[in-house]
Order: structure tokens, then C-alpha cells, then sequence
């Protein structure tokens, strides 16, 4: 029996719209961008635990949930439309991913996520978390 | 004051689950306050909770069943003098082992709990994944657990269920065990019927 550690990746993402775009157009930029992560995240042979973010302005919110690389992300909820700016707080939750990894995971992924939306991100990175560690087969 | 906990890996539909009790059981007049416990110290949960405008409490940075731990008993003994709630609903983070929750009881001063329920939160659709790398925190979900639910039923394969069905059975048959989607109407209805178990 070996340990997995779990080392979790937090962070603020601030996207803003470049040019025109369709008015709503966070909630897909959004799955693109967890999905992207996701993908990069299985192909460290990490285990996703949780992959969820959360936007909000005024009354509206934005929601987003992955659990695996091979399924579509849940988003649900969106801003007002034609809001030019989200700011997307946002967790990575996986076994055997190191915090750099996780770092550079979400970064390629922003910018393929940016490049697919007509959007630019940037990232807001938080190491303050907890580590903990399981064992497993 | 009853104690509430749902259990459950990460992503399961935990907070989901929470939600669709809180809001059954604040319609019928009871006062509710949630505890959520996340493993970053930047939560996402706490953001929807506060959104919608629920009396939320947070544990951030850390696991309830470790670093944590005093100050969850802290926490419920604050929550009981200052809100004074029927029902306190507790979301551990998904990477904790709740079998230690129960220690962090004897940090709450004076708390008087009438009762402690266990909900394990079950995702069938990485069962398998998660118990053949993680089985003794899957496991140690189940162990506490007064009743099991398993979430997604619109997503899962019939197959899939009946392996999640099988797999809580082989550890704790003597519990009820209910499968819901939380997004219709029929699995909240589900969830409602499971209500009085809590009482």
C-alpha cells in the first residue's frame, strides 16, 4: 500500500472579453477552460477529486463542477448579459497532482480556453492550502 | 440542536444534497444552519451558500478531521448560543475522514445535541475508479453512515447504480439506501420521504 496526496489548487481567474462575442458567453467559455484542466489534469495520471469554480455578479451566479476528464463539466447559471468582466474563484482537487502541476495546468488552459472565447485571462494563484494524504492500493 | 453530517468523496453531490434538505426543511418552519468545510482556503460551496443566502458558517483551509478539529467544535458551540438552530447540516471536505468527526465534539462547550445523523453521499459513476485507489477513505464514509445516497441516477447506467447498491450493501447492509437525481422534482421528492429519518 503507497499514499496519495492530495494538494489542492486555488486561485482567482479574471477574464475579460476582447472584442465582440456573443452576449453570454461566460458559461461556455467556463466549460471550455474546467474541461481543458481536466484533460491535463488526467494526463499527469492524477486522480480528479473535484474541479469546481464559482462567479457571481449582483444576482447572478455562475456555477461549475467536474468530476472526470471523460464527462462534460456542469455549469449552470450565468452573469447578466454582456458583462465584460468574470471573476471566477476557483478550486483543483486532485490525488497525486503536484501544486506546480496544477499551476501549470490551469495556466495552459486559460490561455487555450482565452483563445477559443476571444477572452484574456489571468491568473491569481493561492498557496495556502492544506495538504492531506490517503492511502490507497 | 440536531447534528446533520453528509459525507461523502469529492464531488459526490454533497452540497447539492445539503442544499435540497435545507430548503425541505425550511419550509416546514425549521431553522437551519449549514457548516461547510473546505480542504483550500479558498471555497467555492461557501460562495454558492452565501449567494443564495443561507446561514452558512466556514471551516476553510483544512480537513475537520485533522487541523480542523477544534475549531469545528468551537464553531457548532457558536452557532448553538448565537442562531440557536433545530438542525445544523455539516459538509466535511470530501478528503476527510469522518469516523474523527466525533472528537471534535468534545471541544463544544455545553453543546447539547439531541441527535447525529449520517448521510453517506454516494457518486456511482466513479465508484469504481475511486475504491480500487482510495478505498479506505470510501470506505471510512460508509462506516459512520445512518442511511446512503446515491446521487446522479439521471447520469448512471442501471448497471451502475446496482454496483453502488451492491457495494454499500457488502459493508453496511443494515442501513437504508435510496438512489435520487437531485435535479428533478422526483429525486428531491426522494430526499423529502428521507426526512424523517433524520427526526
Amino acid at each position: 500500500m503507497s499514499q496519495l496526496t492530495l494538494d489542492p489548487f486555488a486561485a482567482k481567474v479574471y477574464w475579460h472579453r476582447e472584442g465582440d462575442g456573443p452576449d453570454e458567453i461566460w458559461p461556455e467559455l467556463t466549460r471550455t477552460f474546467i474541461e481543458s484542466i481536466a484533460k491535463k489534469v488526467q494526463s499527469h495520471k492524477a486522480v480528479i477529486g473535484h474541479i469546481k469554480g464559482f462567479a457571481s455578479s449582483g444576482d447572478h451566479a455562475l456555477r461549475v463542477n467536474c468530476v472526470s476528464a471523460t464527462r462534460p463539466a456542469d455549469v449552470e447559471g450565468n452573469l447578466p448579459p454582456a458583462t465584460p468582466e468574470m471573476m471566477l474563484d476557483m478550486v483543483v482537487l486532485a490525488y497525486g497532482l503536484a501544486w506546480d502541476d496544477a499551476k501549470s495546468a490551469v495556466e495552459t488552459a486559460i490561455e487555450e480556453a482565452g483563445k477559443v472565447h476571444n477572452c484574456h485571462g489571468r491568473l491569481q494563484a493561492s498557496r495556502h492550502g492544506h495538504s492531506h494524504t490517503h492511502d490507497h492500493q | 440542536m440536531q447534528l446533520v453530517v453528509l459525507t461523502g468523496f469529492l464531488g459526490s453531490g454533497k452540497t447539492t444534497a445539503l442544499l435540497s434538505f435545507a430548503r425541505e426543511l425550511s419550509s416546514t418552519g425549521a431553522k437551519v444552519a449549514i457548516i461547510v468545510n473546505e480542504i483550500g482556503d479558498v471555497g467555492i460551496d461557501n460562495l454558492l451558500l452565501k449567494q443564495l443566502g443561507a446561514n452558512m458558517w466556514e471551516l476553510l483551509g483544512g480537513c475537520i478531521c485533522c487541523t480542523l478539529v477544534a475549531d469545528l467544535g468551537t464553531t457548532l458551540s457558536k452557532i448553538a448560543a448565537d442562531y440557536a438552530p433545530d438542525y445544523v447540516f455539516l459538509e466535511p471536505s470530501g478528503a476527510s475522514n469522518p469516523g474523527r468527526i466525533p472528537d471534535a465534539l468534545i471541544y463544544s462547550k455545553d453543546l447539547q445535541l439531541t441527535r447525529i445523523s449520517w448521510l453517506a453521499i454516494v457518486d456511482p459513476l466513479r465508484l469504481d475508479e475511486l475504491v480500487s485507489v482510495l478505498e479506505p477513505l470510501m470506505e471510512s464514509h460508509l462506516r459512520v453512515a445512518d442511511i446512503a445516497v446515491i446521487t446522479k441516477k439521471d447520469e448512471a447506467t442501471p448497471e451502475q447504480i446496482d454496483a453502488a447498491r451492491k457495494w454499500i450493501a457488502s459493508l453496511r447492509p443494515e442501513i437504508p439506501c435510496i438512489a435520487v437525481d437531485m435535479k428533478s422534482e422526483g429525486g428531491r421528492a426522494s430526499l423529502r420521504e428521507l426526512l424523517p429519518c433524520l427526526n
